[in-house]
């Protein structure tokens, strides 16, 4: 299948006849304009965005708020590095879903599906680099970090939303696996909170109870993306 | 006596090589046309409509096979591109977007027909009524030769897997180059050229098969 991939295959398609040039041709019917339902300006669509940003913050905030930011044990630098390592990784995914791309439908597939992975991957490996590793397998470690994932969820719930509003009907291409980077990102932004919320940082702890949140926020886009934001 | 496919090149409809794609000023005027109606102006959709509408129009016909269906699908098509405006990005080529929610409106009927076999025969181009129609002026054999072709394009287009037909439409007869029908498509480049050399073997044989019979 290599001798595809050349170039100069693609100018034996035009062997091919067209079976509807003609009917092609014809007017098509005009549109039923008062049927058309009201939608948003590209300035009106930003601001909803940027909105929803806001708001999901602010929901995180108060859920921050509400589990009460640990205090103590922990160095800045620990806490600094334990944020920045899912805030990068929500990045990249953020951006792997929301980037124009050269054709103005996104990056190419292959682009999103690497950021995204990188992303991921990248919370995964720089948790296990900086954090202290258990120093002794404790029975409760499924114990906390099921608890911890239960917090992510919560953390992790009003963003989706937030961002399937924003985003609805966005995408004409390639939906579902941009719908999957938003939420990636979303989860990202749950393990910047439970980062705060939890005074555990060991790395497999927070492999499991905060990033695995990641993982099952992307899966949840990846299902839901084509209903909620395919244009 | 049907002739060998090759010889009836002159009556086949010409289209611009990969290369050589470049937007034309209708074009350009769509692009506007949708960058302003992105922005808000909602005067802009008549031109919007007018300019896209008939080649939108072309593809799902060419996807669907059935001009009744293609119009329907049109109407949804530019329902959906009014509700998406907002999110068409600055300076972006709109061809390219409003064949991605056509091709997405068409994914759902299919999906729809499905789930609803009894009530859409006509979906895969089935249809009994519908006859290709070929720019031929000429009488005679070679006439009946090009119809009989295009019939058989027509009824081999129908009954492609929709990746590989999708692939070769857009390449063949929307002239979008490779990366612009890989956006469309939301598939690697390497994906539709491989989908689209397998809906041409698909078809090339079927012609030869054809030529052959009628010789």
């Amino acid at each position: 299948m290599t001798a595809v991939k050349r170039d100069l295959d693609l100018q034996r398609l035009l062997d091919i006849p067209d079976p509807f040039e003609d009917a092609a041709r014809s007017v098509p019917p005009t549109v039923a304009i008062g049927r058309r339902p009201p939608s948003p300006s590209r300035s009106r669509v930003r601001a909803l965005r940027a909105s929803a940003v806001g708001a999901a913050l602010a929901y995180d905030a108060f859920w921050l708020a509400f589990f009460r930011v640990h205090e103590g044990g922990r160095s800045t630098t620990a806490v600094v590095v334990g944020a920045t390592i899912p805030l990068v990784a929500g990045g990249l995914a953020w951006s792997a879903a929301v980037r124009r791309g050269a054709r103005g439908l996104g990056p190419a597939v292959g682009r999103i599906v690497g950021l995204t992975v990188s992303a991921v991957s990248l919370f995964a490996l720089g948790t296990l680099l900086f954090s202290p590793v258990n120093a002794d397998a404790q029975a409760s470690f499924w114990q906390g970090a099921a608890t911890c994932l239960i917090r992510s969820l919560v953390f992790v719930a009003g963003p989706l939303v937030l961002t399937a509003l924003a985003f609805r009907h966005s995408f004409a291409a390639a939906s579902t696996l941009k719908s999957a980077s938003l939420a990636v990102a979303c989860g990202a932004l749950a393990a910047v909170m439970m980062n705060f919320v939890c005074p555990d940082n060991t790395g497999f702890h927070v492999l499991v109870g905060h990033g695995a949140v990641m993982v099952l926020a992307g899966g949840l886009g990846a299902l839901v993306g084509r209903w909620v934001a395919q244009a | 006596m049907v002739e060998p496919t090759h010889n009836l090149q002159r009556y086949l409809p010409v289209v611009p090589a990969e290369a050589s794609r470049t937007p034309d000023p209708s074009e350009r005027a769509l692009d506007d046309a949708m960058s302003r109606y992105a922005q808000g102006d909602d005067g802009a959709f008549d031109e919007l409509y007018r300019r896209g509408a008939p080649r939108t129009r072309g593809f799902l016909l060419r996807l669907c096979g059935d001009p009744a269906l293609a119009d329907d699908l049109l109407q949804e098509a530019f329902i959906r591109v009014h509700r998406a405006r907002g999110s068409f990005g600055a300076g972006s080529p709109a061809i390219p977007w409003i064949l991605a929610i056509g091709r997405n409106v068409f994914r759902d009927h299919m999906r729809r027909a499905r789930a609803r076999p009894a009530t859409t025969a006509t979906a895969n181009g089935d249809d009994e009524g519908t006859q290709p129609e070929a720019a031929l002026d000429t009488q005679g054999d070679e006439a009946l030769a090009a119809r009989e072709m295009l019939e058989v394009v027509r009824r081999t287009l129908a009954g492609l897997p929709v990746l590989q037909r999708e692939a070769f439409l857009l390449l063949r007869f929307e002239g979008l180059s490779v990366g612009e029908a890989a956006a469309v498509l939301g598939a690697s480049e390497g994906a539709v050229k491989i989908r689209a050399f397998r809906a041409y073997e698909a078809l090339r044989a079927a012609l030869d098969d054809s030529a052959g019979k009628g010789r």
